[in-house]
């Protein structure tokens, strides 16, 4: 196969920067204030979307939308939240609301609830994500690909809107889209992208294999 | 399977494309600040690998974890500051709360051809999953 695309990364630059960033480096305590804001937070149930967002709470926040794949994890998350923020007791200010991004019904679902019920939105925050190490699909797409990247940004395409509307109403708002990422976004020498069809390429756990194969 | 690191460089590409071309409409939209965050290597259950079998790659990996990595609290806060971003950050890669540079190939010629390759083909399929999807964010 011709390789179109010949890819590089710096591995030693990489490596260096890395130990750097975590030697010396933290991210400051955040400070400033939510308040009035809407915001979302997929996969908040755990780990670093949890902790957001609590420190959402925590800055005043008016009204916080945990997004999980499990409703009940996510009442527990609420209740975590609520119990370790003292200054504030208003728990109806946090609401659980069901997204599983491996599917794309729940997604498009997701977002026309967002666009029914919330009267703004000031920030979606999409941190959830998989890391699997197994292969497996949804809707006839590899599971990493479906969740990390196509629902995630099939559902940022379909919010986009409702945050533009936002500063449109209510003008002192600045709406944000996060989305996060990875240093890990260094580390592949990102070989599919040499085929003609990325995603078919992508579906082909035969590909994968190969790909994997090729030293990443 | 590293499909992970593919996934989160495909994040890079769709958000600097989707940024590069709401930069260039000519009939600009209300503005929303875009941001990709970095939370860095953190000890959270994404990082730890409940399958792996050998003992030796668990352990190491644990004590990597252990040394460098950061706690959930710390890495949390990567998405706040996204959040709380300024205007500067707009199309931004944050890393530590502050923007940084995506791997230097993206910038060349063939990370921008990859990224065009990639931002087509994706809208491709999202375009099946919500017909008219592009034209409702004018992209």
């Amino acid at each position: 196969m011709s390789e179109q695309f010949t890819i590089n990364s710096q591995l030693g630059a990489n490596l260096r920067g890395f130990f750097y960033s975590r030697l010396f480096r933290t991210p400051s305590y955040p400070t400033q204030s939510f308040a009035k804001q809407t915001i979302i937070v997929t996969g908040a149930n755990s780990g670093l979307g949890l902790e957001a967002a609590r420190h959402f709470y925590r800055l005043n926040s008016a009204k916080l939308i945990l997004a999980v794949r499990t409703i009940s994890k996510g009442h527990i998350a609420k209740e975590d939240i609520v119990a370790g923020v003292k200054h504030r007791t208003d728990a109806d200010a946090i609401e659980v609301w069901p997204l599983d991004l491996a599917s794309t019904e729940s997604t498009l679902d997701f977002a026309e609830r967002v666009k029914k019920e919330l009267p703004r939105l000031d920030a979606l925050v999409e941190n959830a994500g998989i890391h699997n190490k197994e292969w497996s699909t949804s809707e006839g797409f590899e599971d990493t690909i479906q969740v990390n990247v196509l629902n995630t940004f099939l559902l940022a395409f379909s919010l986009l809107p409702k945050l533009r509307e936002t500063k449109t109403h209510f003008p002192d708002s600045s709406p944000h889209l996060v989305v996060m990422s990875s240093e890990a976004h260094k580390l592949t020498k990102f070989k599919e992208i040499n085929p003609l069809d990325i995603y078919q390429t992508f579906n082909d756990k035969n590909a994968e294999k190969k790909f994997n194969g090729q030293g990443r | 399977m590293h499909r992970y690191e593919v996934s989160k460089l495909l994040e890079v590409l769709l958000v600097r494309e989707l940024v590069s071309r709401i930069n260039a409409s000519k009939s600009p939209s209300p503005h929303v600040t875009i941001t990709l965050v970095n939370p860095g290597l953190c000890n959270t259950g994404l990082a730890r690998d409940p399958k792996e079998n050998s003992l030796a790659i668990r352990l190491t990996g644990a004590l990597v974890l252990f040394l460098i990595g950061r706690t959930a609290e710390v890495g949390g806060r990567t998405l706040v500051l996204g959040a709380a971003a300024g205007e500067e950050s707009h199309g931004e890669y944050m890393s530590d709360g502050e923007n940084q540079e995506v791997e230097k190939w993206i910038y060349r010629d063939v990370g921008r051809k990859a990224q065009q390759k990639v931002w087509e083909q994706t809208m491709g399929v999202l375009e099946e999953r919500s017909p008219g999807l592009a034209k409702k964010v004018g992209i």
